[in-house]
């Protein structure tokens, strides 16, 4: 429980964060539980600790993150910049997250997927998962925030 | 003097917002290439002249670091100071960057800030955006 606590509380600061300091986008935890998504993009870290962030999207959020990063006019934002900035999003929020849960040690991050449209389903939001996910919203839209760990004290009630 | 400036990162946003960044900072940029990772930058090397390299690590095809390492074995461009902007900011990661030559390490996310102010920590560029050795021939001009 404690793990899972922690989890959460790194989770929120280090996508905070990003959204802050690169998409200039003001995030509130939401009690919404789990919606629809248009991007689902997610990144996958091993080494000493090994898991995955996933992060889904809102269309509408997407295209805020490539405004507001980019400087662009909405007419100008296309589905390929909604797809880079939101890989760069999760893959900043998990340099982050596994730097706060481990700073000392290399933890290799692979580069990030992204899928969207039909495609776009968050796995893993279910059972115990759950209480790993985030549910967040900004004026511009919706996200949610996953983060699956192996061996961090999730399995014995830690 | 303005800076001739390689921005090696796959993500186009993000050599987007760098290079927003430095445009806005007031740091003297003449031209700016950007490549997609570590192979097509030295492949801009080979045909420009680069001032200062700005690289991500996590990149396909080559990263930042067997980049790096490519830089220090030659002797035309072991010189060119490289400033790593990545994800990976652990303590073993930023180590390892400087044993491969960096000269600086900024961790993303970043603000503005951060960004100039490793640059005049690397090339010696103040907050105006004006270069040390510009002063200098300036002072001397003035005796």
């Amino acid at each position: 429980m404690e793990a899972t606590k922690t989890i959460r509380k790194i989770l929120t600061t280090s996508t905070f964060d990003v959204f802050e300091k690169m998409f200039f986008i003001f995030l509130e935890v939401s009690n919404a539980g789990v919606r629809q998504y248009d991007l689902v993009t997610s990144v996958h870290f091993s080494g000493p600790l090994d898991g995955e962030i996933q992060l889904g999207l809102s269309d509408s959020l997407a295209q805020a993150m490539v405004e507001n990063m980019l400087s662009v006019n909405r007419s100008d934002v296309t589905q390929a910049m909604k797809e880079d900035c939101a890989k760069e999003a999760v893959n900043m929020i998990a340099g982050q997250f596994v730097r706060s849960l481990d700073s000392t040690k290399i933890i290799h991050l692979a580069l990030p997927v992204c899928f969207a449209g039909a495609l776009a389903v968050q796995q893993g939001i279910a059972g115990p998962d759950l209480e790993r996910c985030l549910s967040l919203e900004s004026e511009k839209g919706h996200l949610s925030v996953l983060a699956s760990l192996k061996d961090y004290g999730l399995n014995n009630g830690g | 003097m303005s800076f001739n400036v390689l921005i090696v990162d796959d993500s186009l946003s993000m050599r987007a917002v760098i290079r927003k960044v430095l445009s806005m900072s007031g740091f003297h940029m003449d031209q700016c290439f950007d490549a997609g990772n570590g192979r097509e930058g030295l492949a801009v090397l080979e045909r420009e002249w680069v001032d200062v390299i700005l690289s991500d690590i996590n990149m396909p095809e080559m990263d930042g670091l067997e980049m790096l390492r490519k830089l220090k074995e030659n002797p035309v461009y072991q010189n060119i100071p490289v400033i790593v902007i990545s994800t990976e900011g652990s303590e073993d990661r930023v180590n390892e960057a400087f044993c491969n030559g960096a000269k600086g390490f900024m961790k993303k996310p970043f603000l503005p800030e951060d960004l100039k102010k490793i640059l005049h920590n690397v090339l010696g560029v103040d907050a105006d955006g004006s270069y040390e050795d510009d002063k200098k021939d300036s002072d001397d001009l003035d005796f």
